[in-house]
């Protein structure tokens, strides 16, 4: 699904003492199967941005088109729009509240009126989708598993409405490092396998960098910087003005270029750093 | 179990001599060991930030005039005095796990255990109570930090690694982040910086095994390259 965000403005409040600006004209467009990467720091508009994309809030002024129609518009059906950009919370385990496993991931299609013999299907369908087998998780109760598969079972919730589009608000935080790896290996699945559209919101800038295809940076409600991983973290200081770290290892080479050594910064994976290093040491030496 | 919140099996636990079986000891054992948990939400519990920080107090009966000096001063201790008629929800996640740490040190305990307490914070927050942490240890309460950050866990003078109720590894860090493979067996990976430290040795580049940090990978390598 592509999406395209025309001016974009969201005004909290609007004409009272605490009224609050948290986006301002923020423009951009989203192809049908990317893999974004949202980022900026807290209070930056990230939450306001996704809710707005997902028809929870409605812009305060500007456009936002799916596939090319409006659902800035009034008209709209909002339940068809949340069934098309599923948005996942950030601690989406503490909205879980069924009985079942089963339950809790019918919840979204049963509203959407999906046929009842068709939900079972869809249930399993996305418990399968985040690696999860339906035949020993189906009965259970959702409080019985692990915070990690809480989680998965709650994006399942999500995929069981079939979206196009999947909004993972800090989807890893607070997880363990392997339920952390699971997650990310699921997404990065159903990016591959399923060709959705993800748009990952996260503080942890290794993360974004492994997974996004492209990243968009906001600061104060303003769209400042957008591009690749490479590009957005050969640029230091721009990614440091807006409140955020590089990721690890471009760190560790930016204050290696700092020293004199000449380097790429916007490496991601160790084995490669390494070698530029080695090949760097070496060079000075001939 | 280490402020007596559970009773072991099997075994004991023993704070300054005190054993957390005997009952008699629970309260002298919690004023001991500090706790604070990963949700400040779920800590938190007065209306205004002193409040919050007296609460502790109020329930060991401290004398009024010295629950205010306690209050004050360690809310000077965390940076967060400017904040004390504040009320706690409308600060950051960072701001009300200072309060939280603030009214556990505010009892006076020796030693503190943080559960996850940075795990639900974002960069600014976690760095914030990291400072404390570290400062606290300069002034020289015990620290006992339960975390899944690698990259935190450095900050420790001796780390413990348990897999399924055992302790599969216990030392420095230098020591436990140079088993990869017990590391990997726990589903657990040693911080950025070690492991490119690593990769760089696998290269033979002759570089000290003792490398925790960015700026000691730094240094080190700015050496080597003069030497070159």
């Amino acid at each position: 699904m592509r999406i395209e965000a025309k001016h974009l403005t969201y005004i909290y409040g609007p004409g009272l003492p605490w009224e609050k600006r948290a986006l301002s004209d923020v423009s951009f467009s989203i192809e049908s199967g990317e893999f974004i990467g949202l980022i900026g720091e807290t209070g930056s508009g990230k939450s306001t941005l996704v809710q707005i994309l997902n028809g929870l809030l409605r812009p305060t002024e500007g456009t936002i088109l799916l596939d090319g129609s409006d659902i800035s518009n009034r008209k709209v059906d909002l339940h068809r729009i949340r069934a098309q950009v599923g948005l996942v919370f950030q601690f989406p385990e503490q909205q879980l509240f069924a009985e079942t496993v089963a339950d809790d991931v019918a919840f979204g299609p049963k509203n959407l009126g999906v046929p009842k013999e068709e939900i079972g299907k869809r249930v399993d369908e996305a418990l399968l989708k985040v690696g999860l087998r339906p035949q020993s998780l189906r009965d259970r109760s959702p409080f019985t598993l692990s915070g990690g598969e809480k989680r998965l079972v709650s994006i399942a919730g999500v995929l069981a409405m079939r979206p196009k589009v999947l909004i993972l608000d800090e989807v890893t935080a607070g997880l363990d490092p392997k339920g952390k790896k699971e997650i990310l290996a699921r997404i990065q699945l159903l990016h591959r396998v399923e060709k959705a559209t993800i748009i990952l919101v996260s503080h942890d800038m290794d993360e974004i960098a492994l997974l996004s295809q492209r990243i968009l940076i906001l600061k104060e409600g303003k769209l400042i910087l957008e591009g690749s991983p490479v590009e957005i973290f050969t640029r230091a200081q721009d990614v440091r003005s807006a409140g955020l770290d590089l990721p690890t290892l471009p760190r560790i080479l930016s204050d290696l270029r700092c020293r004199g050594f000449q380097l790429p910064t916007a490496i991601f994976e160790v084995g490669e750093a390494a070698r530029w290093i080695r090949k760097e040491l070496f060079r000075a030496a001939d | 179990m280490l402020n007596a919140l559970l009773i072991p099996t099997e075994g004991e636990v023993l704070v300054d001599g005190l054993d957390t079986r005997d009952s008699r000891n629970t309260w002298a054992i919690r004023q001991r060991v500090g706790m604070v948990f990963q949700n400040p939400d779920n800590q938190i519990v007065g209306t205004q930030v002193e409040e919050d920080v007296a609460f502790g107090l109020e329930n060991l009966g401290i004398p009024r005039q010295e629950m205010r000096r306690r209050v004050e001063e360690n809310l000077t201790r965390v940076g967060m005095l400017a904040y004390r008629q504040h009320p706690p929800h409308l600060l950051s996640g960072g701001q009300k796990q200072r309060v939280a740490i603030a009214g556990v040190l505010a009892m006076q305990p020796q030693s503190i255990v943080l559960d996850e307490a940075t795990s639900l914070l974002d960069p600014k927050g976690r760095l914030e109570v990291r400072k404390i942490l570290v400062q606290l240890h300069h002034e020289g309460v015990t620290l006992i930090l339960i975390t899944h950050l690698m990259e935190e866990a450095l900050l420790a003078d001796k780390l413990v690694i348990l897999n399924e109720g055992r302790i599969v590894l216990s030392g420095s860090p230098q020591e436990v982040f140079g088993q990869s493979e017990m590391l990997r067996h726990c589903h657990l990976e040693a911080p950025t910086v070690v492991r490119l430290a690593q990769a760089l040795r696998d290269q033979s580049v002759a570089l000290p095994n003792r490398i925790l940090q960015v700026e000691e990978l730094v240094d080190e390598l700015c050496v080597l390259k003069r030497s070159i």
